[in-house]
């Protein structure tokens, strides 16, 4: 049997063929027939291939040539990509500067307080003297000595406080300056995202992009914090008590 | 439970491991060593005598569940506790992990009181 193996052959279907056809049908020649029928099948269907195949290239060459002539992409691609990239490691860095501020200052505090809290201890009993009446001259004397060393070193290790308390209030500024480059990403993101998502309906794209979502969900990759939608879901557990019940169930 | 324990901290950020550090010092554990992820912390259990490991999951080079995996595999250090503090919240996750022979799980972020109920509970069995 011959097939649509050359340009000739690829075509559309004429009366000639339904009369070559014909006239074998009524010469009792009915193999030929089928023969005949196939081969012209074959060639129109080879022919529709390749016109399917055409309409498919032309339209991802416009829509090719449309998203790369988009002057939006061209600057995403060119300066906003690679500022969000530099905007997400700065809040890398300020967010350890923070943290470590804030532990730099606890560390200062800690033994402010250790002191002051050793000093009142070691008055207590001879305070407790006097508060009883039980107190002589000279443990008096003696008494309102380290009472105003006391109220010294209160009074240097207060202000000390207060000024690592202030370092502490201060470093959480982060969170107001990270908060606004992550909304300049995440509106970046969201753009590409409706792009991303416009150029794959151009071509009958699941538009929800579920089975996207699906494919990204498996497996047991390292995945970051979840975010506040994830937790929303049953596969990621939202907190240390939904975390100690899986493992409950396992024996743990 | 033996306050002077030889604890490894193990986090790729420096921040975490000082905040695990401090919390620790607060409940008297002070002999506490850190590595910053898991390529960096199995030479260190192997050549030292460390009783406990408190690991992050997602670390370059090695993550904490295969440091985990590379622990109960060892001779010398299948019978450690490791204990694994980590944003990673899947529940197959948490699964993988328990099936790799983890201690405990706590989810980042989390508590001083968490930490403390988590390592009186690990440290209770061991006893």
């Amino acid at each position: 049997m011959t097939t649509a193996s050359n340009d000739e052959e690829l075509r559309h279907l004429t009366v000639d063929d339904v009369d070559d056809i014909r006239d074998l049908l009524e010469a009792g020649m009915v193999d030929a027939a089928e023969e005949k029928f196939w081969e012209v099948a074959h060639a129109i269907k080879r022919d529709n291939i390749y016109d399917a195949v055409g309409a498919l290239t032309r339209d991802l060459h416009d829509a090719i040539v449309a998203f790369t002539e988009d002057e939006r992409i061209q600057v995403i691609a060119k300066v906003e990509m690679p500022d969000a990239s530099e905007r997400l490691k700065n809040i890398i860095s300020m967010t350890d500067d923070a943290a470590n501020t804030t532990l730099d200052a606890v560390d200062k505090c800690e033994p402010l307080i250790r002191n002051l809290t050793a000093t009142i201890d070691s008055l207590l009993p001879t305070w407790q003297e006097l508060m009883n009446g039980q107190i002589d001259r000279y443990t008096f004397v003696n008494l309102c000595h380290k009472v105003d060393n006391l109220i010294n070193k209160t009074q240097q290790g207060g202000k000390a406080l207060s000024d690592q308390l202030t370092k502490i209030m201060m470093a959480q500024g982060y969170q107001d300056l990270t908060g606004q480059m992550l909304q300049k990403v995440i509106k970046l993101v969201s753009e590409v995202e409706d792009k991303l998502v416009n150029f794959l309906v151009s071509f009958g794209k699941d538009k929800d992009a579920k089975g996207i979502k699906a494919a990204m969900a498996g497996g047991t990759e390292p995945q970051g914090p979840a975010t506040e939608s994830q937790k929303k879901g049953e596969e990621v557990a939202s907190s240390q008590d939904d975390v100690d019940d899986l493992l409950a169930s396992l024996g743990f | 439970m033996d306050k002077n324990i030889k604890i490894l901290i193990v986090d790729d950020f420096s921040t975490m491991r000082r905040i695990i550090k401090n919390l620790l010092r607060d409940l008297g554990y002070n002999n506490t060593y850190e590595a910053d992820d898991g390529a960096t912390a199995l030479p260190m259990l192997e050549a030292g005598d460390f009783q406990f490991v408190i690991t992050d999951w997602n670390m370059p080079i090695m993550q904490g569940i295969d440091l985990l995996r590379n622990i109960r595999k060892s001779p010398k250090l299948r019978a450690m506790p490791v204990l694994m503090v980590t944003a990673e919240a899947k529940r197959d996750q948490i699964i993988e992990a328990a099936k790799a022979g983890v201690n405990g799980y706590i989810v980042k972020p989390f508590t001083a009181a968490t930490l403390k109920s988590k390592l009186d509970k690990i440290f209770e069995r061991f006893n």
